[in-house]
């Protein structure tokens, strides 16, 4: 557990929280601009600064990106963060006098009036709204051109934005109320002919698509008012939360966001402390239908590198390798009636086993995840693609799916080597396996494809 | 031809070394961006034309920048059993004649400044070369200590061949085929190297936690993005011998377990960046770069990459950024870039001199290399003197080396004799030091102790004419214009500082702002997101301490008593 001081209180802080978060939770207010609860922070406002004491080294650091670490002492009010806050203030208020919320915060902070010259803006660059746009929405119609202070947001070249999808999140975060919507612009889809035409909703991804019965007179719409009535929130926050479970394809596989990959192309899932394993989509892909899988038995342990499964399918054989270690706690029972299951719904019931790992934390630090597993991913993606090239004669377009009977059309050889280049990379020791349940013999004939 | 063992490299060396000393007539022009921009290229087409019709039996060559522009074009003249000679600030009409001479077997001596290391050479004493010093005695390349630069001007930078012949890629070869990574890593933290891009840190124990890093890719990035005004030792690195900054790099490779470098180039260098490509592809051909390095299992690939055109894309941070493809912004940190950098793989940034040091240490050793330089600061330091200064130029001194000595013993003194009001040295965010304390040893510690720093090591010299509120105005200017506008600090309050100088120069200020201006810069010192908002106000803080005068002429008389 975490445990630091924040203006003389000890505190507990949550694995991966910051400090303003943790200051928060014990209802120490700091004042920030550009931080949202929602987004990955930005640090650019520099009114969340506090002074932290590390190592007997006193600097000053953003609260809303430093972490919470352990025994770190913090003070978020001296007299040196009062007097550069209310000159930041002071700044802010000479860039925008005429903004409300400026002014509103420059009060707050004990700031009247600014001694600087000043200019009127009415935008703060806290960079919330390019931030919604690509993190949030992940649209990225706007970001930011220019530098210094000519920085501005803006679509490119200043065009209206062929990918804007006219959510109008970056005009609900603005606290300035300098980002706009502008209807035209907005309006343009509902103009579009056909499978074009579609609403704000559809583009954001909450509802697929379909003829709106509303023909697309939003203020008549059902589920507009619903999403409007949700909260004070923007639906697209409600979206965030969507996304993280929405499964992504790099290189015609599937990826999900909430897993931790290994190389050995095994997915792991934190659940209550233990760790759940699968195959991923690429294993899925190229074994087919599976037809029999050998596990080792449950209560036993297993280390880094011994074999978590042999799965076969397509008169081939697979030698998957376990990324944790720990002992095995539960298999899955539907596979073992089942094995084909592990074809069907990789991600999903067809899990393999659960162990309840020796060191979590750990283990999570070793796997890929979010960016890197989709780098990963893509990189697998090309060395199959190429290897296909090389070393076979079939002619498979990258960003397609493998024909369910791609491993029957191999030659043994050949199908050693990719068990050997992308399978067996976590490979430490042989231990035999034995077959668990009964041998599903799968379906006689695989309809061809090509 | 692949080189793949030390047979190669000794057969290479050979070559090298009768490319270095020809048995015909050899003039090797300086080549580099300077010498194209005072007509080298104009001069080197001149001698090829001269050489087809009078049917002449000599070989053309070119050389890279010597750190000196002003004396570009230079031409290295290369006769049989004498040692080379070095013209300074050639024409087409001067080389004409220099020919003629030979032909008479004469020697001119109009416009020849030094012979380059004539112990080299054994024999009589050359009658003709009697009263013609060695560079090693002559200004302005007396008292350096060459370590960086010691071929740049010499040799053919994009001949392998010849930086092999001057011990080139033995470092490589020891390293690849004689130590372990972690044996390099530790030669290097005893070295006791620091990054010599300006912000002084331990090179070893940066290189030692990405070693440590668990990541099967990590990046090896050169920092070539040299925007600090003034400063051009990264371009005459490059430029005159760009196979010691790869050996450099190769080697920062194999000690923390990267495959992949990238040379972020400024992007105003188009010249350098063409010639890059040229020395990557001829580095590739002999098998220094690519897979199976010098024969070894150590695979390596280089990249260059051009710049962003921003002076904070120097930020190591930002300068990721600008990879990645985004618009150069420095992160936050943590993470660091050991940890999470580009791509979000561990990642080592290191300045051109920084690597360029590498061979050197693994070579000799990283005690040998800490021999010379201070308690805390080893090693030499490339110190390019510019501004009202008689020979400006790159100057290669040992740290902790007298900077009175370097201005007046070295560069000459000031321009026309006259008196030095102020020196800074680590623009742009070194302070001003007033003329009277120049008296000092240039190190890192030093330098901090008075509350400025060195920087990567440009030194603008000023005389008595200028005026500080002008000059001060000028960077803060600089400042401005260069900011990224991502913190308020940076973007508004440097801004302000501006406008508040503005009004100081104008004269149409009171002795209040002063105090505005130590209000907003100590704010901004501590609120800054990165080191180039944090660094902008301390010189104009110091510069007003330190001339006073300046700015009570400004604010009482409303001009300027210097400028006329």
């Amino acid at each position: 557990m975490t445990t630091l001081e924040i203006d003389g209180k000890r505190v507990e802080a949550k694995e991966g929280a910051t400090i303003l978060k943790t200051a928060q939770q014990v209802g120490i207010q700091i004042p920030n601009f550009c931080y949202h609860k929602d987004m990955e922070p930005y640090g650019g406002c520099r009114l969340c600064m506090v002074e932290v004491t590390e190592n007997n080294f006193t600097r000053l650091q953003p609260s809303c990106a430093y972490p919470a670490k352990n025994n770190i002492v913090v003070k978020t009010n001296t007299e040196r963060l009062v007097k550069g806050r209310k000159l930041i203030a002071e700044l802010l208020l000479a860039r925008c006098p005429n903004i409300d919320s400026v002014i509103n915060l420059a009060d707050s902070l004990g700031v009247k009036k600014s001694r600087f010259s000043p200019t009127d803006s009415d935008c703060v660059l806290c960079g919330l709204c390019v931030r919604v746009c690509r993190d949030v929405a992940k649209v990225r119609a706007i970001d930011f051109v220019g530098r210094g202070r000519n920085r501005r947001p803006a679509t490119p070249f200043d065009m209206p934005s062929e990918d804007c999808i006219g959510c109008g999140s970056c005009a609900f975060v603005c606290p300035t109320g300098a980002m706009k919507m502008e209807y035209e612009n907005a309006l343009r889809w509902r103009k579009l002919p056909g499978p074009l035409r579609k609403c704000r909703y559809m583009r954001m991804g909450f509802i697929s698509h379909k003829v709106c019965p509303n023909d697309f007179q939003c203020w008549n719409c059902e589920v507009d008012q619903r999403m409007e009535d949700l909260g004070a929130s923007h639906p697209v926050f409600m979206l965030k939360e969507a996304r993280a479970k929405e499964r992504e394809k790099i290189g015609g596989f599937e990826i999900l966001s909430d897993r931790l990959y290994d190389e050995g192309h095994i997915w792991v899932k934190r659940i209550n402390g233990l760790a759940r394993m699968g195959i991923d989509d690429f294993t899925r892909q190229i074994v087919g239908l599976v037809n029999d899988i050998k596990l080792p038995p449950v209560n036993s342990f297993i280390s880094k590198g011994d074999p978590l499964c042999i799965i076969s399918g397509n008169e081939k054989t697979f030698h998957l390798y376990s990324p944790i270690e720990g002992k095995i706690v539960d298999i899955n029972p539907d596979i073992i009636d089942n094995p084909s299951l592990v074809s069907m719904a990789p991600h999903g019931r067809g899990w393999i086993l659960s162990v309840e790992p020796s060191d979590i934390v750990q283990a999570s630090k070793e796997l890929l995840s979010g960016r890197s597993a989709i780098e990963w991913l893509r990189h697998e993606s090309h060395k199959l693609y190429d290897f296909i090239r090389e070393e076979t004669e079939l002619d498979l377009l990258p960003d397609k799916a493998i024909p369910p009977d791609f491993a029957t059309t191999l030659k043994k050889d050949i199908w050693n080597k990719i068990d050997k280049t992308f399978f067996m990379v976590r490979q430490k020791r042989r231990v035999e396996l034995h077959s668990v349940g009964q041998t599903d013999p799968g379906p006689k004939k695989i309809p061809d494809s090509s | 031809m692949k080189i793949k063992t030390m047979g190669d490299l000794d057969k290479l060396r050979e070559a090298g070394l009768k490319s270095l000393a020809p048995k015909q007539l050899k003039i090797s022009i300086s080549m580099s961006t300077c010498g194209h921009a005072l007509g080298a290229d104009i001069l080197y087409h001149e001698l090829v034309k001269e050489k087809a019709k009078q049917g002449l039996k000599i070989s053309i060559g070119q050389t890279g920048c010597s750190g000196f522009c002003n004396l570009e074009p230079m031409a290295v003249l290369r006769l049989h059993g004498r040692p080379p000679l070095l013209y300074t600030q050639v024409t087409v009409k001067k080389v004409k004649r220099i020919i003629q001479d030979i032909k008479r077997k004469k020697i001119t001596k109009q416009g020849l400044l030094c012979t380059i290391g004539s112990d080299s050479v054994s024999g009589e004493p050359d009658p003709a070369l009697n009263n013609i010093p060695d560079y090693k005695e002559v200004s302005p390349f007396k008292d350096q200590h060459r370590r960086l630069l010691e071929n740049c001007g010499i040799i053919n930078p994009l001949s392998v061949s010849e930086y092999v012949a001057m011990e080139g890629y033995s470092a490589l070869y020891k390293a690849l085929y004689q130590m372990d990574p972690e044996v390099v890593v530790d030669e290097v933290i005893q070295s006791g190297l620091r990054g010599r891009g300006g912000a002084w840190f331990p090179t070893g124990i940066k290189w030692d936690m990405a070693r440590k890093a668990q990541h099967k890719e990590k990046f090896v990035i050169c920092n070539a993005d040299e925007g600090d005004p003034g400063a051009f030792k990264d371009r005459t690195i490059m430029e005159g011998n760009p196979f010691k900054l790869f050996e450099g790099i190769v080697l920062a490779g194999y000690a923390i377990g990267s495959h992949q470098g990238l040379i972020y180039l400024r992007e105003e260098y188009p010249h350098t960046y063409e010639f890059l490509n040229d020395a990557v592809y001829t580095a590739k051909r002999y098998g220094l770069l690519g897979k199976n390095i010098l024969g070894s299992n150590f695979n390596f690939t280089l990249k260059i990459i051009r710049g962003g055109g921003s002076y904070v894309c120097g930020e190591e941070t930002a300068l990721m950024d600008s990879l990645e493809g985004e618009m150069g912004d420095p992160r936050l940190r943590p993470p660091f870039p050991i940890e999470k950098g580009l791509w979000e793989r561990p990642t080592i940034v290191n300045n051109v001199e920084t690597l360029a040091n590498i061979p050197h240490i693994i070579e000799h050793g990283g005690e040998s290399y800490a021999g010379i330089g201070t308690e805390k600061a080893k090693g030499t330091k490339i110190l390019s003197v510019i501004g009202k200064i008689k020979q400006p130029g790159l100057y290669e001194v040992p740290l902790g080396t007298n900077l009175e000595h370097v201005i007046f013993n070295m560069a000459g003194g000031p321009l026309n004799g006259s008196q030095i009001k102020a020196v800074q040295v680590g623009s742009p965010f070194g302070n001003f030091l007033s003329g009277e304390k120049l008296d000092i040893s240039l190190d890192p510690e030093t330098l901090r102790s008075m509350g400025s720093m060195i920087g990567s090591g440009v030194i603008v010299v000023l005389n008595q004419d200028t005026c500080l509120v002008d000059i001060l105005l000028h960077t803060l200017s600089f400042f401005v214009e260069e900011s990224c506008g991502k913190c308020v600090p940076c973007r508004e309050g440097v801004f302000q500082m501006k406008e508040i100088m503005t009004a100081i120069y104008e004269g149409r200020s009171t002795m209040e702002d002063l105090t505005s201006l130590h209000d907003i810069g100590g704010m901004i010192k501590d609120f800054a997101l990165c080191a180039l908002g944090g660094g902008a106000p301390s010189l104009i803080l110091n510069g007003i301490r330190d001339f006073r005068k300046d700015f009570e002429a400004h604010i009482t008389t409303g001009k300027c008593s210097w400028t006329s």
